[in-house]
């Protein structure tokens, strides 16, 4: 493959702006993700302490190998909820290596609010868990929460994919024969106790672990039985008396070990096996993508130039790369795997539409994994087009993308816009992981043509009714349109709501898409041979 | 888990991790790859006894079992207890003697077949609790050992 | 007399294994003994026959004559060898194995009674007119002999009559501890030897152990094959041997020679035998005692000769004449042996056990190895721990200590704690490269003779390699895969 040949003028001016700008865009992204996990109350850092329980990270510290990489899914969830009160939606989950083994972690973060769950956990839990279900992957649950947050419960217990289905994937992923463990450190309460019941294998720690469906004040209000936590349902009452769990540690630190342990014994991964060779590092510098991402959503930039620094030896074999030219199609290696790529360099035509389809077809049949690299404002709309059927254009990219059965990886690069999120395998596509970058954003339509647009409505409406509107009156209706549209399409909001599974820095792109196909190839992909329909 | 060896009398820690690679030759010796070097030595292991053949010096080097001086590890409890009703068959040991790792303690009888306790470490019996043709139930105390000093 | 046609070796490990070799050059047929613990021995494969012995103690069953001279009759062995140690200055047995009419590959039976008496010995050679040391034995008259003790003035060695080796010798610095170290000098030879009989003998200063080799037809025709030095010692063992014995003045030299010659001439010396001396700063030498047999260091003397010793004892069983005159014993070159002991130099000498997981011996040009184990063999406490021994000859001592120093280097043996590199660092010993030394080298340079202490980089090699010997009590951890291994510590 040949390494793309790269036009950035890397001592220009535009280089120089866009980089200084970035730099103040990641600064301010590193700065929130460092707060929102490391930033505690010290009264609850105390609390902890005087529980003789380990901070969450510190529990990981200790869990996963030494020297490998952990790849942390939607560290900045809740961000913009509950008044920022619940960093990470009180919990950490990842990808990481255990006893030589790939495996998902999901930690309780007992630091914030004890662990509690709010509606947001719960949604972070269950994609955690639909991560480990589409892909396979074994789960290790470090549980240490304080169970449901009560006053929120109408959003926490009753709908589909609320509560109830954290469990429900659990029972799911134990039918697929995808094994779990989980180590108690704290109080499994209702719910709670579901997860190390539902484990195949549960290590709980004398003295803080505890498992019942009712703590001993409920226990006390309902039958007046007087009780106390261990003697519920502590170490020794599970070990020994009731075999709800299997393992008693005597520390968090032997408990850990212990999960260590049985992790090496879980069944060796059958990985799907799709072209692979070395990897090589990139020929240019990941951290020349800083000045290329512009400083203004409506700058242009040349994606080829943002796959450069993504790939292996920055080499790119791009498909049909004379048609349909505002989508890069093309192969490339990333930590040594064959992946697809459909790239966006400017709205998507119909040559680019069936492009895509085509290129998607290719690599659903040869077994080629797709990674979309989003940047979209949307399909190109007016008269012509419409008579070219770019509808239905659009309808076979989406059809195509929609039933590749190659996992599909996502990164938002920097727009995402109405129905060009569709066509590149948005969140309700299944890609197996979505990352955003910082300054990414995603929304309906453009938040500054948006909020013409519904300015402009308010405007004809008043106008219906005899009134005319001052420019100031006009900027006052449109402004807080503006910023409330800004607000909510840009990239921290997603993450907050759990639209994507984190934030990340650009330069850290290549690592996490490893990563990720690595963890994707622990689920069958089936073979399925056809003929390419050449659209 | 750390691995632990005694080298000269001292002993050392070393982490289980490390990429360093052992390459056995035809002829008795092997190189070890580590660090960016190669180094010839002769190596030979025993049960936990390793013996090492490098520039012209032999070494002896005994690997420790990390358990065996785990801290967080310690029984909770000294006292062996019954697993199930049974009676007391006989008793080897009084308060006061002290006992080796592996020692029997007291054999009891429990559904038609005897079991020996014995000893989960070395040790001073503090108690015996039971004498021969005593009768127990589920979970009594049979023997205990004095507690481990910190 | 008469040609011998098989050959039974009253002994075990290196010296057993090494008879067996020239007896196959000459084309004789061997008979090896084994205690059940020397099952695996190199010696029981290489015989012709091998047969099993018992005995209350492993030891003791190598010391059963009876057991052994029925084993000669019933295997139709015609001559016995007893080696070194065990039977081989056991008079009874030699006489025992004449009297069955099996050739007893060695001197006489008076001769070795003799010489086997140190009082009677030294009152042979000083009748005959040789030098010894001034001594005085402890008989009835206890103070006569501490009078006469503090005669011949301090300090003074106290030694067994019955034995030596080092067991019931005592140095005594003053006559006030005279008392004390003659109880315990006396019950320490009671317990090694049976016989408590202790003579003392004047401290020599800075003492040389030199010995002279010679070989007797029997009939008062005796040749000497040169010298041996054995200072280098510890507690009285001999660790280091050398032939020729460095910076000796040439006309001292030939009159240790003469001197030797002259005892075992006047003792109508039969076979091979080693007359040993202590030879003073003075330059005044004096008789120590005399082996009536093959000793443990004979290699050095085969290597400056070209002559092999136990076919010249077989020549001599066979024929009772010398095959050599004195004239035609030329000596050429130098050459050194060491002694490779199954004991923990580095922790007091300790006698090691184990098994040997690997054993190599170390070639090159001028070696000799004479080994007694073989790799996968249990060293065991029940005999002698010595292993092997190794000879490096040379154009010149410089020469010869060199590939000695190589050769050692060489030597690997696993399993066993040994004194191979202790054996290094006294070759590479500037006071042992410059000759002259004696037998206190050892113990005056003991501090110099520890070993370095392990430096930090060395210790890191040793932990990665002990980690890679195997999985230990806690198994180690799996690798991580690709590409977790190759994107190593990262978070996002």
């Amino acid at each position: 493959m040949e390494r793309i040949r790269s036009h950035i003028d890397t001592k220009g001016k535009t280089f120089k702006d866009y980089a200084a700008h970035n730099a103040q865009v990641l600064g301010e992204f590193h700065e929130k993700q460092r707060a929102s996990r490391f930033e505690r109350p010290q009264r609850d850092l105390d609390r902890l302490a005087k529980q003789n329980k380990l901070f969450v990270r510190d529990r990981l510290d200790l869990l996963l190998d030494p020297g490998t990489p952990f790849l942390e899914l939607s560290s900045l969830a809740a961000n913009q909820a509950y008044d920022g009160e619940v960093p990470g939606a009180a919990m950490v989950n990842g990808i990481g290596i255990v006893s030589g083994r790939e495996v998902l972690v999901m930690a309780s973060d007992s630091s914030v609010k004890g662990g509690a769950l709010y509606p947001l956990s719960v949604a972070k839990s269950v994609r955690a868990l639909d991560i480990a279900i589409e892909n396979r992957l074994p789960v290790v649950h470090l549980t240490d929460s304080a169970g449901a947050f009560l006053p929120m419960q109408s959003e926490i217990f009753p709908d589909k994919y609320d509560g109830g289905r954290v469990f429900r994937n659990q029972a799911m992923l134990s039918k697929m024969g995808v094994p779990q463990v989980a180590v108690v450190l704290g109080h499994g309460t209702a719910g709670g106790a579901y997860i190390p019941a539902l484990s195949d294998y549960a290590v709980i720690v004398r003295g803080t672990g505890g498992i019942f469906l009712g703590g001993p004040p409920l226990v006390k209000a309902a039958t007046g039985e007087e009780v106390t936590a261990d003697e519920l349902g502590g170490c020794d009452v599970h070990t020994q008396i009731s075999g709800t769990a299997d393992y008693p540690a005597e520390s968090e630190a032997d408990g850990i070990r212990q999960a260590r342990e049985i992790v090496a014994l879980f069944p060796k991964a059958e990985k799907s096996v799709i072209d692979w060779e070395e990897p090589e590092e990139p020929f240019y510098d990941p951290k020349e993508l800083y000045g290329i991402i512009p400083d203004d959503i409506k700058k242009q930039f040349d994606m080829r130039e943002v796959i450069a620094r993504m790939v292996d030896g920055s080499r790119f074999h791009e498909y049909q790369p004379a048609y349909g030219t505002t989508l890069v199609c093309g192969y490339a290696r990333i930590w040594g795997y064959k992946v697809g790529i459909l790239g966006n360099n400017g709205v998507l035509f119909n040559d680019s539409a069936k492009k895509a389809a085509h290129f998607m077809q290719l690599c659903d049949r040869d077994r080629v994994p797709l990674v979309f690299l989003q940047n979209i404002t949307g399909f190109m709309i007016g008269k012509d087009y419409e008579r070219e059927g770019i509808t239905k254009d659009g309808a076979k990219m989406i059809m195509v993308q929609a039933g590749v059965d190659v996992p599909k990886f996502t990164v938002l690069v920097n727009g995402s816009f109405g129905a060009g999120n569709y066509g590149m395998a948005g969140r309700a596509w299944d890609p197996r992981f979505l990352f955003t970058w910082p300054n990414s954003q995603i929304s309906v339509m453009g938040a500054e043509q948006a909020a013409k647009t519904l300015t402009m409505l308010k405007v004809q409406q008043l106008a219906k009714q005899g009134k005319q509107l001052s420019p100031e009156e006009i900027a006052a209706i449109q402004t807080p349109i503006y910023e409330e549209y800004s607000r909510q399409s840009s990239a921290y909001y997603a993450t907050s709501e759990l639209w994507d599974d984190g934030i990340i820095d650009p330069v850290d792109t290549r690592n996490a898409l490893g990563i990720s196909i690595s963890a994707s190839l622990n689920a069958p992909i089936e073979r399925r041979p056809g003929g390419i329909m050449r659209f | 888990m750390n691995r632990i060896f005694e080298i000269g009398g001292e002993r050392h820690e070393i982490s289980p991790y490390g990429n360093s690679e052992l390459l056995p030759m035809d002829d008795g010796p092997s190189w070890l790859l580590h660090g960016g070097s190669s180094h010839r030595i002769w190596m030979a292991r025993d049960g936990d006894r390793i013996f090492v053949r490098m520039n012209g010096r032999t070494y002896e080097i005994e690997e420790i079992d990390p358990r065996s001086t785990a801290k967080d590890g310690a029984a909770a409890d000294d006292t062996a207890k019954a697993p199930m009703p049974g009676t007391v068959i006989s008793v080897e040991v009084k308060a006061g003697q002290t006992v080796r790792d592996g020692e029997v303690l007291m054999t009891i009888e429990s559904m038609k077949l005897q079991t020996q306790i014995t000893a989960w470490r070395d040790g001073e019996v503090e108690a015996v609790h039971l004498a021969p043709g005593d009768e127990f139930d589920r979970g009594a105390p049979l023997v205990g050992l004095k507690g481990e000093e910190g | 007399m008469g040609k011998i046609t098989k050959v039974l070796i009253a002994n075990r490990g290196e010296i057993a294994l090494r008879i067996i070799r020239t007896l196959d050059g000459l084309n004789i047929a061997s008979v090896a003994v084994y205690h059940a613990l020397d099952a695996d021995a190199p010696h029981v494969a290489a015989a012709g026959e091998a047969v099993e012995i018992i005995g209350d103690t492993p030891v003791g069953a190598y010391l059963d004559s009876t057991q052994i001279l029925r084993i000669a009759w019933e295997t139709g062995a015609d001559a016995i060898h007893p080696g070194y140690g065990f039977l081989s200055e056991n008079a009874e047995f030699a006489e025992a194995a004449e009297a069955a009419g099996v050739t007893f590959i060695g001197p006489k039976a008076e001769t070795i009674r003799l010489m086997g008496d140190k009082i009677a010995s030294r009152e042979f050679v000083e009748q005959n007119g040789y030098p010894i040391a001034p001594s005085v034995t402890l008989g009835d008259d206890k103070e006569a002999f501490k009078q006469a003790a503090k005669k011949i003035g301090f300090p003074l060695l106290l030694k067994a009559s019955a034995g030596g080796g080092g067991k019931g010798m005592q140095i005594v610095e003053a006559a006030k501890d005279l008392d004390g170290k003659i109880a315990l000098a006396a019950s320490e030879a009671e317990r090694a030897f049976g016989d408590g009989t202790l003579y003392a003998e004047k401290l020599i200063e800075r003492p040389r152990h030199i010995e002279v080799q010679v070989l007797g037809d029997g009939k008062g025709g005796v040749i000497h094959l040169g010298e041996r030095e054995c200072s280098i010692q510890r507690r009285f063992q001999k660790v280091i041997e050398e032939a020729s014995a460095p910076g000796l003045e040439d006309g001292l030299r030939k009159r240790i020679h003469e001197t030797a010659v002259g005892i075992a001439k006047a003792a109508k010396y039969r076979n091979a035998g080693t007359v040993e001396f202590i030879l003073g700063a003075d330059g005044e030498f004096y008789f120590l005692e005399m082996n009536t047999r093959l000793q443990v260091e004979h290699p050095v003397t085969e290597e400056i000769t070209g002559l092999d010793l136990v076919a010249e004892q077989i020549v001599l069983a066979e024929t009772g004449k010398l095959a050599h005159k004195q004239k035609d014993i030329a000596f050429r070159g130098h050459a050194i042996e060491a002694r490779l002991y199954a004991e923990d130099a580095d922790n007091g000498f300790l006698p090691a056990t184990g098994p040997l997981l690997a054993f190599k011996a170390p070639e090159g040009e001028g070696l000799r190895f004479d080994g007694g184990v073989e790799e996968g063999q249990e060293v065991s406490s029940a005999f002698d721990p010595m292993l092997a021994k190794l000879t490096a000859f040379g154009d010149d001592r410089s020469q010869a200590i060199e590939r000695l120093i190589e050769a050692l280097k060489q030597t690997v043996c696993l399993g066993v704690a040994t004194n191979v590199d202790f054996l290094s660092r006294v070759a590479a010993h500037p006071a042992f490269r410059a000759g002259g030394y004696d037998t206190g080298f050892i113990a005056a340079h003991a501090d110099e003779l520890q070993p370095e202490p392990i430096g930090e980089d060395v210790l890191e090699i040793l932990l990665t390699a002990a980690q890679l010997s195997g999985k230990g009590p806690i198994a180690p951890p799996l690798a991580a895969p690709e590409p977790y291994a190759s994107i190593g510590e990262w978070r996002n």
